[in-house]
């Protein structure tokens, strides 16, 4: 063998032998990286795509709400106006009934004829007094015409309805208003009619006036009815009708919703909501825990200077069933710092009187927490390396049994499962459209599971098995408080901050730990009430 | 410069071509570094994927005030010696007394290739293979290798003394190397 080189140093021989040496890896390491950057790709996506899901849902529950209320109000206004007009052609009917031949040939006309055909009886039946109930709303034109200065509106009272379906079928019409157009075209008729007599009525646009009806009309003052846009609602006055200020349509349904606001009593109300949230598993050291005492980091101290220098397996932890080796609890990971969680959920309940509600519902909670350990684990099986802390220890304990440390503490997500079922009263405040909310309450939460993760490492869940630290379901103590925004008659958003904090513990008996979980959530909702 | 450039551009936008591509010029320079560090390929394997994540999810504080290459190498190394930092046991197999008197034996290496040297450097024990890698292959000094992995400047120089003395042995015992 020749002695190194004088010329060059030890270290530049070392150096120049791997200058440019290259070694291609096998393709699988590049599958590998292509595979571990689209799944980290894929958790960013996923992440913002649920967040967007949760926002998309809610939009379409709105919008899906505001189609069906429209909808449902749309078919109310047609089953009324269908309801008029029965009503009207019923009138009608029995008007053509009373009628003489010369009034029968304007049954043909469209149903708001009723209206001229029941004025040309109501004069005859001035000219022929007889009793006739038909007449309540040339009894209007009339007691007009006979000097009561009382408004339309006002006389209106005593016929309501009739007075309503009128202008509601006229602005189905689109013929909205009254404008009197003709109101000087009175002629006198000398065989029928006299000053005294004189009525009012009104005719639509284009409706034809055959000539014996103009004839009996004539002895009134016409007004023929304009078009106009429809949604107009204050009534130009018609300059015939002297006492009357001014007309205006009161809509039907203002007194129907009076009505229902007088009766509402109970109310259902279903909604969905969405909470940021801040969960703390407010884990506390259990030293005296049971089977999973066993499993102990061996040694008091885990540093480097420790280990074992001509060992290439290094074990600072393992299943440890020996009294001889020192046990302590694993410890790594109870200190969890919260981080920015989301939860959503269903609600619904019920409206008692005029302050109380029960409410109660189905939430989904992926809470977040961050923690951080000194060690990992090694699947024996698969290979891969897990982050450890005290949740998954004793899972671990069953199937790891390679624990080494790492030399700088490496961070673990934590994140924690639960559907929540709460179950809350509330006392209600109302100030005009909002309400002020006050509910305290209990819920259930089932555990999901609880995943741990790392960007370093592999990561590992714990599900509800009997490997689980975990009890399948713990029950907290609630207390939220907020507000309403009520939106249109039937839907209200609501901001309800909610507090919830643990009554039973949610780590098991065998665990080497204490759970007594509290979160803080800021309730953004979305409310329908039935009505 | 410019296409590398414009390359770790596209990267940091998350352009799988363009890390593949820059995958594809480097991973072999890279793969020769893990298997320095390792004891074996397919542990070289693992730290040249571990290492590779880590290029691609911080490329962003690429600052380019050095070549790349050896940005993505130091990366490569810090992986490695996480790797295997719990495996490595960094004490005292000499007194500092005895690192002089290893210095001018050394045999000449010229002759051998890379591939000869790697086997040598994965038949030394975990702790010389590192401080020998990073002292006589980096360049790092002993003192700042004793900072990077918290150990005496004293143990960095007994280790790499032995490691010179190991790799003698290994050469002048058996005449030629294994491959390993």
């Amino acid at each position: 063998m020749a002695k190194a080189s004088e010329n060059k140093s030890y270290e530049e021989q070392w150096q120049k032998a791997f200058e440019s040496a290259e070694m291609p890896p096998s393709p699988n390491v590049w599958k590998n990286i292509d595979q571990q950057l689209a799944a980290q790709e894929g958790g960013k996506y996923k992440r913002g795509f649920f967040f967007y899901r949760a926002a998309a849902a809610v939009l379409l529950l709105c919008i899906a709400g505001l189609g069906w209320y429209t909808l449902t109000r749309s078919k109310n206004s047609d089953s009324i106006a269908e309801q008029q007009e029965t009503e009207i052609k019923q009138l009608d009917q029995s008007a053509v009934e009373r009628r003489s031949p010369l009034t029968a040939q304007s049954s043909g006309k469209n149903t708001l004829s009723a209206e001229q055909s029941e004025v040309t009886i109501a004069n005859e039946d001035n000219q022929l007094p007889a009793a006739n109930s038909s007449n309540e709303r040339l009894t209007t034109d009339n007691s007009i015409t006979n000097g009561d200065q009382s408004s339309l509106a006002t006389s209106e009272s005593e016929n309501n309805s009739q007075f309503r379906m009128k202008q509601e079928t006229v602005a189905g019409s689109n013929i909205a208003v009254v404008d009197a157009d003709k109101e000087n075209e009175a002629v006198s008729v000398s065989n029928i009619a006299t000053e005294q007599l004189t009525a009012k009525t009104l005719i639509f646009p284009n409706e034809e006036v055959s000539p014996r009806e103009e004839e009996l009309l004539s002895n009134h003052q016409v007004g023929r009815l304009s078009a106009l846009p429809p949604g107009g609602l204050a009534l130009s006055k018609p300059t015939w009708v002297d006492g009357i200020e001014e007309l205006f349509l009161v809509p039907q349904e203002r007194n129907e919703f009076a009505r229902k606001s007088e009766k509402r009593v109970t109310q259902f109300f279903a909604g969905l909501a969405m909470a940021p949230s801040f969960f703390d598993p407010n884990f506390q050291s259990q030293p005296s825990g049971g089977a999973f005492s066993d499993f102990a980091l061996a040694g008091e101290s885990l540093s480097p200077s420790n280990f074992d220098t001509q060992s290439d397996n290094l074990f600072v932890a393992r299943m440890s069933n020996s009294s001889a080796a020192p046990s302590s609890a694993v410890e790594e990971g109870l200190q969890n710092q919260s981080s920015l969680s989301f939860s959503y959920g269903l609600n619904f309940g019920l409206e008692l009187g005029e302050h109380w509600s029960i409410e109660s519902g189905l939430d989904f909670q992926n809470f977040q927490t961050t923690t951080e350990t000194r060690y990992t684990v090694v699947d024996l099986q698969s290979g891969k390396r897990y982050p450890l802390v005290a949740t998954n220890a004793q899972a671990n304990a069953a199937t790891y049994s390679n624990t080494t440390p790492i030399g700088n503490p490496s961070e673990v997500d934590n994140q924690f499962q639960f559907i929540s079922v709460p179950l809350l009263i509330g006392y209600n405040v109302r100030f005009s459209k909002f309400t002020i909310l006050v509910s305290p309450g209990i819920a259930t939460n089932l555990f999901l599971g609880n995943r741990i993760s790392s960007d370093q490492y592999a990561s590992s869940t714990i599900s509800r098995d009997g490997n689980s630290p975990f009890n399948t379901r713990y029950f907290s103590g609630m207390i939220s408080g907020g507000v309403f925004y009520q939106l249109m008659r039937n839907y209200s958003l609501s901001f309800t901050p909610s507090y919830q904090f643990a009554l039973t513990n949610l780590a098991s008996n065998s665990a080497t730990f204490s759970s007594q979980p509290q979160s803080f959530g800021l309730r953004l909702g979305f409310r329908y009430n039935f009505q | 410069m410019q296409n590398e450039q414009a390359l770790v551009a596209r990267c940091i936008k998350g352009e799988r071509l363009a890390q593949h591509e820059l995958y594809e010029q480097y991973a072999s320079q890279m793969m020769v570094v893990c298997t320095r560090y390792c004891k074996s390929r397919e542990d070289a394997e693992d730290v040249l994927q571990e290492a590779f994540v880590k290029i691609f999810n911080s490329l962003e504080k690429f600052r380019g005030e050095s070549a790349i290459k050896y940005w993505i190498k130091r990366i490569v190394i810090n992986t490695a010696l996480n790797h295997h930092r719990k495996k490595v046991y960094l004490y005292p197999h000499l007194d500092i007394e005895e690192v002089h008197h290893i210095g001018n034996e050394d045999v000449e290496i010229a002759n051998y290739n890379y591939r000869d040297l790697l086997a040598i450097l994965q038949s030394l024990p975990q702790g010389c293979q590192v401080i020998f890698n990073l002292y006589a292959i980096e360049g790092y000094k002993h003192k700042e290798i004793a900072n990077m992995l918290s150990i005496s400047e004293g143990t960095s120089k007994s280790q790499y003394a032995r490691a010179r003395s190991l790799i003698r042995d290994l050469i002048t015992e058996t005449g030629e190397v294994k491959h390993g």
